[in-house]
């Protein structure tokens, strides 16, 4: 069956769309992920103009975080003032998100910045966890968590101003790292329509110290906050968010979740973990393909709105 | 005083005289001009449409539409569909140290965003190249003007490019449709528009030649735009896009909260 997208000005199969959302909800029910990563380069590669995609991404985006959220919520495992401050940062990274992508677009750089961006972060993201889970799985035993690096007690991060009291967290930090933080997380979001949490989850037990119970919740409000933020902003600057295209891969995505969940009770950490790996790093492998291997057509057209420079 | 009267008298009736020669020069200029360019008789060109819109629905998977007509002199007879112009971008990738990137780009101006043409004929030896010109009768006669400076070479190229891209989308003709002629005056031309069809306010011209001369004209519009439910959704998107995306969200975090206790109860 076919739809047509109002704001994408186009027609796609449903069937292919709601698959997608339901393999991806799937993940993310699996492994925790919001699966951006995945959505945004497959509906470019159908043809979704890329802003349109980055902008719907970002609506779907809303629905993933916030149901993940819940959980954490319920069992009170939030930073709310942390969230906060990041929030703060992620606001002006969304701003400087949607300006900059107006920018690539116009410079027609849109399509090379994509991908590379994709291509250093999963590639990047991939082969530590594959490292990492690789390891632990031939050493057939947990990895000594008493060896964790402790970035958040070198010097430079202990001398930045504006410290703050994080009474949940029971950190005392320069609220400029997680406002810096946060702001990445913006632009992620508006930028690569990725929510960018298994970048962000490190960095807030490394760099600022949390404890680990509370990242993945604090991670998650503050996903849910930037989306809702960043598809506020692109629906109303750029009306680049197709409701229709939203609401296909959320439905599918609510519904793969659920199979996820129930799949993950089966799977160990660690073997979910090289999954994860393998798809991360098969993606990159594939855009990078796309960027060296010589295109068939080397033209591509824009057609220009009117008014539009 | 009456100096200055007779000056006016004078100066009035000078000017009368000099509007009643241009008058009567540009009627006679205009009726010998009319009589070498437009048909004697009106008329003898009819055309009317199945359908003067092309509503794109939820479940839109292209159209089709007829164009019938009516020609009173026996001749050959063109039919151009052409979408509303627009500025175009067509850019180049180039091999930068390994990677593939845009580098190059030519902006185009007027380039209609669709196009599609019946014909009578085989081909389009019905006319001169610089009537088929003016009047847009053939792909290969398009003028595809662009801004800035390029050599020619490369602007052939990228011309070349905006047509196969555009042919590649649908949106131009690989070949000329044909005309079907029921009797020597009564002729219908099928037209399809692909599902990604274009929306805007398309002109249908029909063109009636003899020995390659233009003996009438006629032009229609066709509407192309989303109707129903993609309507709707369209114009809420534009019109009150605040609370649009208050929607989206909305309906995002109904749909995530709901997943989660739906994932708690089992």
């Amino acid at each position: 069956m076919d739809i047509y997208l109002p704001i994408a000005e186009m027609t796609v199969s449903v069937e292919t769309i709601f698959l997608l959302g339901t393999f991806v909800g799937f993940l993310s029910g699996v492994f925790g992920v919001g699966g951006g990563f995945l959505t945004t380069p497959f509906l470019i590669f159908m043809g979704v103009p890329p802003a349109i995609a980055v902008g719907t991404q970002a609506n779907q985006l809303v629905a993933s975080s916030a149901s993940g959220f819940m959980g954490y919520w319920k069992k009170g495992n939030v930073d709310v003032k942390m969230a906060g401050i990041m929030l703060i940062g992620s606001f002006l990274g969304t701003l400087f998100g949607v300006l900059l992508f107006r920018l690539l677009q116009h410079l027609g750089q849109i399509d090379l910045v994509i991908p590379v961006l994709y291509v250093l972060i999963l590639g990047s993201m991939g082969s530590l966890m594959l490292y990492e889970s690789l390891g632990s799985l031939l050493r057939k035993k947990k990895p000594q968590t008493a060896e964790k690096p402790k970035l958040y007690r070198h010097p430079f991060f202990q001398m930045l101003p504006y410290k703050m009291r994080f009474e949940r967290s029971r950190i005392y930090v320069s609220a400029l790292l997680p406002g810096a933080m946060g702001f990445l997380g913006g632009l992620f979001v508006s930028v690569l329509g990725i929510g960018g949490g298994f970048l962000m989850v490190p960095a807030m037990i490394y760099i600022l110290g949390m404890p680990t119970i509370l990242v993945a919740g604090t991670s998650l409000f503050q996903i849910m906050l930037s989306s809702i933020f960043t598809t506020v902003l692109q629906a109303v600057t750029n009306h680049t968010v197709d409701m229709v295209l939203a609401a296909l891969l959320i439905s599918g995505g609510v519904i793969g979740a659920q199979f996820g969940v129930r799949a993950s009770r089966h799977i160990k950490g660690v073997h979910a973990r090289v999954i994860l790996a393998s798809i991360l790093l098969i993606i990159a492998f594939k855009l990078t393909g796309d960027l060296l291997i010589p295109p068939r057509e080397l033209y591509t057209l824009e057609i220009k709105v009117e008014g539009q420079v | 005083m009456v100096r200055l009267y007779r000056r006016y008298k004078v100066l009035s009736c000078l000017v009368f005289a000099v509007l009643c020669v241009v008058t009567v020069l540009s009627l006679t200029v205009s009726r010998s001009a009319s009589a070498q360019l437009t048909a004697p008789a009106p008329d003898l060109l009819t055309i009317d449409m199945s359908s003067n819109q092309v509503g794109i629905t939820t479940g839109f998977s292209g159209a089709s539409f007829s164009v019938f007509g009516m020609n009173q002199i026996e001749g050959d007879v063109a039919i151009i569909v052409e979408g509303p112009p627009r500025s175009l971008v067509v850019r180049r990738k180039d091999n930068v140290a390994g990677l593939w990137m845009n580098r190059q780009s030519v902006r185009f101006i007027n380039i209609p965003i669709y196009y599609d043409l019946a014909l009578s004929t085989p081909s389009l030896s019905m006319a001169q190249r610089p009537m088929l010109e003016k009047y847009h009768i053939g792909l290969d006669v398009l003028k595809l003007e662009y801004r800035g400076k390029h050599d020619k070479q490369s602007i052939n190229s990228f011309r070349e490019a905006l047509v196969r891209n555009k042919q590649l989308q649908g949106v131009f003709s690989l070949e000329p449709r044909k005309i079907e002629f029921l009797n020597k005056h009564f002729f219908r031309a099928d037209f399809s528009v692909p599902p990604n069809v274009p929306t805007g306010n398309y002109r249908v011209r029909a063109f009636l030649f003899e020995n390659g001369v233009l003996l009438d004209q006629q032009e229609k519009q066709l509407k192309v735009a989303q109707v129903g439910f993609s309507a709707t959704i369209l114009g809420f998107a534009y019109n009150q896009s605040f609370l649009y995306a208050i929607s989206c969200i909305l309906m995002a975090l109904i749909a995530g909260l709901g997943a989660y206790f739906i994932m708690r109860r089992g």
